[in-house]
C-alpha cells in the first residue's frame, strides 16, 4: 500500500489490537482501573485547589478589580465650579477608556446600627444602579438596589458579617440614620472594590443628604502607576477649571491598602497550594507507574503475540486513558464545588468573587492526563523495549536481590514472623516504596503544618481579641438619662456575683511629642491587668506614667522599651515611659494608665468598663444581672464568632484531601505489591498464616512507610510552620510571643507523628483484608 | 482421635464450580501411615480432592474429616490453625518464597506457629541435614536445582511434624534424576510413619511410592486398588 493509501484508509482505532488489548485490561482489572480514577480524581480536586490557589494568590486585587471592571481613579469634583454635562463630556477624552458618573455625593456622619453609639463619617453615594456606566460594576449581593426614598446600600465585602445586634446574624432591616439626617432603611449591601463610596442612595434622595461634591470614576488606556493615573486624569480634566477637582483615589491606593488585609494569608495560600500539587504528581506517579510495572507480564505476554514495542506502550497508554479522563473529568468540577467556598473565605476583602479561574480547570483538564499519559508512558516504554521473556519474569515477581539482607536480619528476629514479614516487603520495590513513602511523607507534612497554623493563628486572635480575659463590655448612651453615676456603676459591677475584675477605660486621641499625627490612646484603670492583653516584651501597667503599645506602632516610631513619651491633650502634657509591647493593634495607637490621663485631663471618668468573670460562670447569666443595673448602661456580651474559621476551613480541608490522597496512594501499592504476591500469599495461607496474620503482614509493611513518613514529615511539616508562620506574622507587623507560635505540644507532636502510621493503616487495611481472603486453591491453580 | 479411626475421611464429598461437579459423591478413607496415590486425567478433580482435604476449598456437600477434625465446622484461621498443626503440603512449582534463603523458607512455617526465630532455624537445619541438602541452606531458591528446590518445600512441610503429607505433583516439573531423588525421599517419610497423600499423573511415582492407588474420572472414584511397591 502506498503511503497516500495509508493515509487516506480510516483509522479505525477502535477495532485495531491496540483498543481490543486495552479494554480487556480494562475490564479484567475492575479494581486497579477504579482505584486510578479514584486517585486521578482527587488528584485533579487537589491540583484545582493548588492551581486555583496559586492563581488567585498571584494578583488576588487584580482579579477582584478586573471582574467589576474597577475604577484607576475615583474623583471629587467642586459642584459649585463645574457641571454634570462637563463632567460627563471628560468620560470620552483622550486616554480614558471607561467612565460612570457624574454621582452626586456627601460626606455625612451615620450612626450604623441599632446598638450603634458613635457616628462614623462615611462618603454616600447617589446612584440608579449597581451598574451604571462602564466602570466599578458594584457586586450586589444581598437584597437589593436602593430606589425609593428612605433606602440605603452599604458597602460590604460578601460573607462578612452584617451590622446588627450581636448574636442576631444577617439583619437587612437595620436602621441607619445621622445628625440631622432623616433614617435610612438598609436594602441591600453590596461591594466596590473601588471603593467609590461608603453607602448609596438613589439620585433622588441624595439631597436629603446635602451632597458636596459629584463623582466621576474613570478607567485609562495606561494607569500602571500613579504617575500614570495622574496624567490620565489630567488629560481628562484638561478642559475644567482648574480648581474643579478637590480630591482623587488612585486603584493603586485602594490596592495596597486591600492587600494589606491579606498579606498574612497568601504564604499559607500558596504554601498549601504547592503541597497540593506535588501530592498530585507524585500520587499520579505512584499509581500510574506503579500499574504499568505490574502489568510487565501481560507486556511479555502481548509481546510474544506479536505486539510491536510501540503497540505495547499504546495500550498501556490507552489502558490509563480511560480512568485519567474520567478522574479529570470528576475531579476538575469537584475541585471547583470544593475551591470555592475556599476562595471565598480567603478573598472576602476584595469581595469574595474570587472563583477558581477557567484557566486553572484548563490547565488540570491538560496537564492531570498529560502526567498520567507520562507516567504511563516511560515505564511502558522501558518495559516496551526488554525481551518478551524478561518481560515476563520481571512481572512475575520483584525483582531478587533487593533487600534481601534486610529480609534475612528480620526473618532471625524475635518479632512474630508475620510482622517481621511485613517490615521485609518494602525493601523488595524500593522504587515503589520509596513514591509510597513519598505521598505518606507529604500527608504528614501537611498535617504538622496546618495543625501549627491553625493553632497559631488561634492563638494570636484568642490574643488579639482578648478572648476569655474580656467577657462583656459595659458602656453608658449619653442620649439616656443614668440612674447610676460611673463610680456607682463600677460599685455595682464588682458587687454583681461572677464578676471577677472590672477595668475602666477612656479612649482618645493624643498628640506625641515628635510625631506629626495625633494617636489613638486607651488609659485603663482598674483591674487592666486581668484583661487579657498579651504582651511580647517588657510588662503590662503597673504603675503610674507607663505605656504599653503595639509592635507596629514601637517599629513604626522606632521605639523600643526605657523610652519616654511626651503625651499632648488639650495643651497639657504628661510623659511616661514605654514598658511592654502587645501583640496586636494597629500602627497608630497605644495604651496608657490612668495617672497619665489625669495629667492630661483632669478629673476625665471611664467612658465604659471591661468586665472579667471568673472561670465557669454562666456569662449570659451575668450579662443578665448586668443589664437590670442601671438600663442606660448597656452590656455587651464578647462573641466575635470564630474569628480563624477561615484558615480552619483551609486546613481541615487540606489535612482532609492530603490525606485521603496519600491514603489512596498506599491502598494502590497494596493492591499491586498483593496482586504481585499472590502466589506468596497462597503459599504462606497454605501453610498456616491466619487472615489476621496475612492483614498483620500487610498493615506492617505500610506501618513502616508511615512511621517513616512520620519521623521525616513531623520535623519538614514544623520546618514549613517555622518558615510560614514568621512571614505571615510580618505580614501582619506583629512580633509573636513565643508562647503564640511555640504550639506543638509533646502529645500533640506525638498524635502528629501517628499520622503517617494512621495514613497508611488506612490505605492498607482494605487491600488487605481482601488479600486475606484470597482463596489458596485458585491462586496456587492460576499462578 | 482413636487409631482405629482413619486419618482423613471424606464421605460422599461433592465441589461443584458453577454447574460443574469437580468432585462428585468422593468417599475415601485413609489410615494412619498409608500413602495414597490419586491418578486421573487433567481436569478429573483429583487435584480439587486434595485442596479440600487440605482446607484450601470447602465441600459443596460431604463432609471432610482430617485427623478428627470437620473442616466444614471451621472458619478460615481455624482452617489456617488446621493446616499449620496437622498437614504439610509440597506443590509441583514448589513455591519458595524467593526473597528468602532455603534455611528461612524451612523455618518459616514453625515460625508462624510462634515458634522463636532461633529455634525455628534449628530445627530447619536439621531438616536440611536429613534432606542432605544442609549445605545449600543460605541458598536462595533462584539458585537452587528443581530437585533441591523441592527437598526444601519437602522440609518446609515437614517442619511442623504434620499428621498428613500432601503432594500434588510433586515431580512434575523435576528432571528424571531429581524425581527418583522425591520419590525416594516420599518412601523413606512413609516407612518412618508418615502419612501421605500424593496426586499425580506420572504412574511410576504411584507405584514406586504409594501403598494405595485411588482412580479418579469426571470427579468419581473409579477405581481403587492396594499396590505393592516396586524398586
Amino acid at each position: 500500500m502506498s503511503a497516500v493509501a495509508k493515509l487516506k484508509k480510516p483509522f479505525r482505532f477502535t477495532q485495531g489490537p491496540v483498543w481490543r488489548a486495552s479494554r480487556a485490561i480494562v475490564k479484567r482489572r475492575k479494581v486497579q482501573t477504579f482505584v486510578i480514577g479514584m486517585v486521578v480524581c482527587v488528584s485533579a480536586i487537589s491540583a484545582v485547589l493548588g492551581l486555583g490557589l496559586l492563581q488567585a494568590s498571584t494578583g488576588p486585587f487584580e482579579h477582584a478589580f478586573g471582574r467589576q471592571d474597577g475604577a484607576h481613579a475615583v474623583v471629587s469634583f467642586d459642584t459649585a465650579k463645574v457641571s454634570e454635562a462637563q463632567l460627563a463630556a471628560t468620560g470620552h477624552a483622550a486616554g480614558v477608556t471607561g467612565a460612570a458618573g457624574p454621582f452626586p455625593a456627601g460626606s455625612v456622619s451615620l450612626v450604623l446600627g441599632p446598638d450603634g453609639d458613635h457616628a462614623e463619617r462615611v462618603t454616600v453615594v447617589g446612584r440608579p444602579q449597581p451598574g451604571a456606566g462602564e466602570v466599578d460594576r458594584v457586586n450586589l449581593w444581598s437584597g437589593r438596589w436602593a430606589t425609593a426614598p428612605g433606602e440605603i446600600v452599604l458597602n460590604v465585602p460578601p460573607g462578612r458579617r452584617l451590622m446588627g445586634p450581636p448574636g442576631q446574624g444577617p439583619n437587612v432591616t437595620t436602621t441607619v440614620t445621622g445628625p440631622g439626617l432623616p433614617t435610612f432603611t438598609v436594602v441591600g449591601y453590596a461591594y466596590s472594590v473601588s471603593a467609590s463610596g461608603d453607602a448609596w442612595v438613589a439620585p433622588s434622595q441624595i439631597a436629603a443628604l446635602h451632597p458636596d461634591h459629584l463623582e466621576m470614576l474613570y478607567r485609562f488606556q495606561n494607569a500602571g502607576g500613579d504617575d500614570q493615573v495622574k496624567a490620565g486624569l489630567a488629560r481628562a480634566t484638561a478642559g475644567l477649571p482648574a480648581d474643579a477637582l478637590i480630591g482623587f483615589q488612585s486603584w493603586r491606593t485602594t490596592r495596597a491598602s486591600m492587600l494589606a488585609k491579606l498579606e498574612s494569608l497568601l504564604p499559607m495560600l500558596i504554601a498549601f497550594g504547592v503541597l497540593a500539587l506535588a501530592v498530585s504528581v507524585l500520587i499520579v506517579l505512584n499509581v500510574v507507574g506503579g500499574a504499568v510495572v505490574a502489568g510487565h507480564r501481560d507486556i511479555g505476554v502481548y509481546k510474544t503475540i506479536g505486539f510491536t514495542p510501540r503497540q505495547v506502550v499504546n495500550v498501556f497508554v490507552a489502558t490509563m486513558a480511560v480512568p485519567a479522563v474520567a478522574g479529570t473529568v470528576i475531579g476538575i468540577p469537584v475541585g471547583n464545588l470544593v475551591g470555592q467556598p475556599l476562595l471565598d473565605k480567603a478573598f472576602d476583602s476584595l469581595g469574595g468573587q474570587q472563583g477558581i479561574s477557567p484557566l486553572a480547570d484548563v490547565a488540570c483538564l491538560i496537564l492531570v492526563p498529560l502526567v498520567v499519559g507520562l507516567a504511563a508512558y516511560l515505564p511502558a516504554r522501558r518495559a516496551a523495549a526488554m525481551s518478551a521473556n524478561a518481560a515476563i519474569s520481571a512481572g512475575a515477581a520483584p525483582r531478587r536481590g533487593r533487600g534481601l539482607t534486610i529480609q534475612r536480619r528480620l526473618a532471625g528476629s524475635r518479632l512474630p514472623r508475620s510482622l517481621s514479614m511485613g517490615l521485609g516487603l518494602p525493601f523488595a520495590r524500593p522504587a515503589r516504596s520509596a513514591l509510597t513513602f513519598a505521598a505518606v511523607l507529604l500527608g504528614v507534612t501537611t498535617v504538622v503544618f496546618a495543625n501549627g497554623l491553625a493553632r497559631a493563628m488561634t492563638g494570636v486572635s484568642a490574643a488579639s481579641d482578648r478572648i476569655g480575659a474580656v467577657s462583656y463590655d459595659v458602656g453608658h448612651d449619653p442620649k439616656t438619662p443614668a440612674a447610676l453615676d460611673r463610680t456607682s456603676m463600677e460599685k455595682a459591677i464588682r458587687g454583681t456575683s461572677g464578676v471577677d475584675g472590672v477595668a475602666g477605660v477612656t479612649r482618645g486621641m493624643v498628640g506625641v511629642a515628635g510625631m506629626t499625627t495625633a494617636v489613638d490612646a486607651e488609659f485603663y484603670q482598674g483591674d487592666s491587668a486581668r484583661m487579657g492583653w498579651a504582651m511580647v516584651k517588657g510588662h503590662w501597667l503597673d504603675g503610674p506614667n507607663q505605656i504599653v503599645a503595639p509592635a507596629r506602632f514601637l517599629n513604626r516610631h522606632h521605639l523600643a522599651l526605657g523610652q519616654v513619651l511626651t503625651l499632648e491633650l488639650d495643651g497639657r502634657t504628661a510623659r511616661a515611659t514605654v514598658v511592654g509591647e502587645d501583640v496586636t493593634g494597629g500602627d497608630s495607637m497605644l495604651i496608657a494608665d490612668w495617672a497619665t490621663l489625669q495629667q492630661l485631663d483632669p478629673g476625665r471618668g471611664a467612658d465604659a468598663f471591661e468586665v472579667h468573670t471568673a472561670t465557669g460562670v454562666d456569662r449570659q447569666a451575668v450579662a443578665a444581672k448586668l443589664r437590670v443595673l442601671d438600663p442606660a448602661w448597656w452590656v455587651q456580651v464578647r462573641d466575635y464568632g470564630d474569628p480563624n474559621a477561615g484558615i480552619k476551613y483551609f486546613s481541615t480541608l487540606f489535612t482532609v484531601i492530603l490525606s485521603l490522597v496519600a491514603a489512596l496512594g498506599v491502598f494502590n501499592t497494596v493492591l499491586l505489591n498483593t496482586r504481585e504476591r499472590r502466589r506468596d500469599l497462597g503459599m504462606l495461607k497454605s501453610i498456616g498464616m491466619t487472615p489476621r496474620q496475612v492483614v498483620a503482614m500487610i498493615v506492617t509493611s505500610m506501618g513502616l512507610l508511615g512511621l517513616a513518613g512520620g519521623i521525616v514529615g513531623l520535623p519538614l511539616g514544623y520546618l514549613v510552620y517555622q518558615a510560614v508562620m514568621p512571614l505571615m506574622a510580618h505580614a501582619q507587623g506583629l512580633d509573636l510571643p513565643a508562647g503564640l507560635t511555640d504550639v506543638y505540644s509533646a502529645p500533640l507532636l506525638a498524635w502528629m507523628f501517628l499520622a503517617g502510621v494512621g495514613i497508611a493503616v488506612l490505605g492498607a487495611f482494605v487491600p488487605a483484608r481482601s488479600a486475606a481472603r484470597l482463596s489458596i486453591s485458585e491462586v496456587l491453580r492460576s499462578e | 482421635m482413636t487409631s482405629t479411626e482413619p486419618i482423613v475421611r471424606l464421605d460422599d464429598v461433592r465441589k461443584d464450580f458453577g454447574d460443574t461437579a469437580a468432585v462428585d459423591g468422593v468417599t475415601l478413607h485413609i489410615s494412619q501411615g498409608e500413602a495414597v496415590a490419586v491418578m486421573g486425567p487433567s481436569g478429573c478433580g483429583k487435584s480439587t480432592l486434595l485442596n479440600l482435604v487440605a482446607g484450601l476449598d470447602r465441600p459443596s456437600s460431604g463432609r471432610v474429616v482430617v485427623h478428627g477434625e470437620d473442616l466444614s465446622a471451621l472458619n478460615e484461621t481455624g482452617l489456617a490453625l488446621f493446616r499449620r498443626r496437622r498437614i504439610g503440603m509440597i506443590f509441583q512449582f514448589f513455591n519458595l518464597i524467593d526473597d528468602l534463603p532455603a534455611l528461612d523458607n524451612v523455618a518459616l512455617a514453625a515460625q508462624l506457629t510462634g515458634t522463636p526465630a532461633g529455634q525455628a532455624r534449628r530445627r530447619a537445619l536439621e531438616l536440611l541435614g536429613e534432606l542432605g541438602i544442609a549445605d545449600r541452606k543460605n541458598t536462595y531458591p533462584q539458585r537452587l536445582s528443581g530437585g533441591e528446590r523441592q527437598r526444601v518445600a519437602v522440609a518446609r512441610a515437614l517442619m511442623n511434624r504434620p499428621a498428613l503429607l500432601l503432594a500434588d505433583e510433586p515431580t512434575g516439573a523435576l528432571d528424571s534424576r531429581s524425581s527418583e531423588q522425591v520419590m525416594d525421599l516420599l518412601i523413606d517419610l512413609n516407612q518412618l510413619g508418615q502419612t501421605l497423600l500424593l496426586v499425580t499423573h506420572d504412574p511410576r511415582l504411584a507405584t514406586r511410592c504409594a501403598s494405595r492407588l485411588v482412580e479418579v474420572a469426571d470427579g468419581r472414584i473409579v477405581a481403587e486398588r492396594a499396590l505393592e511397591r516396586t524398586a
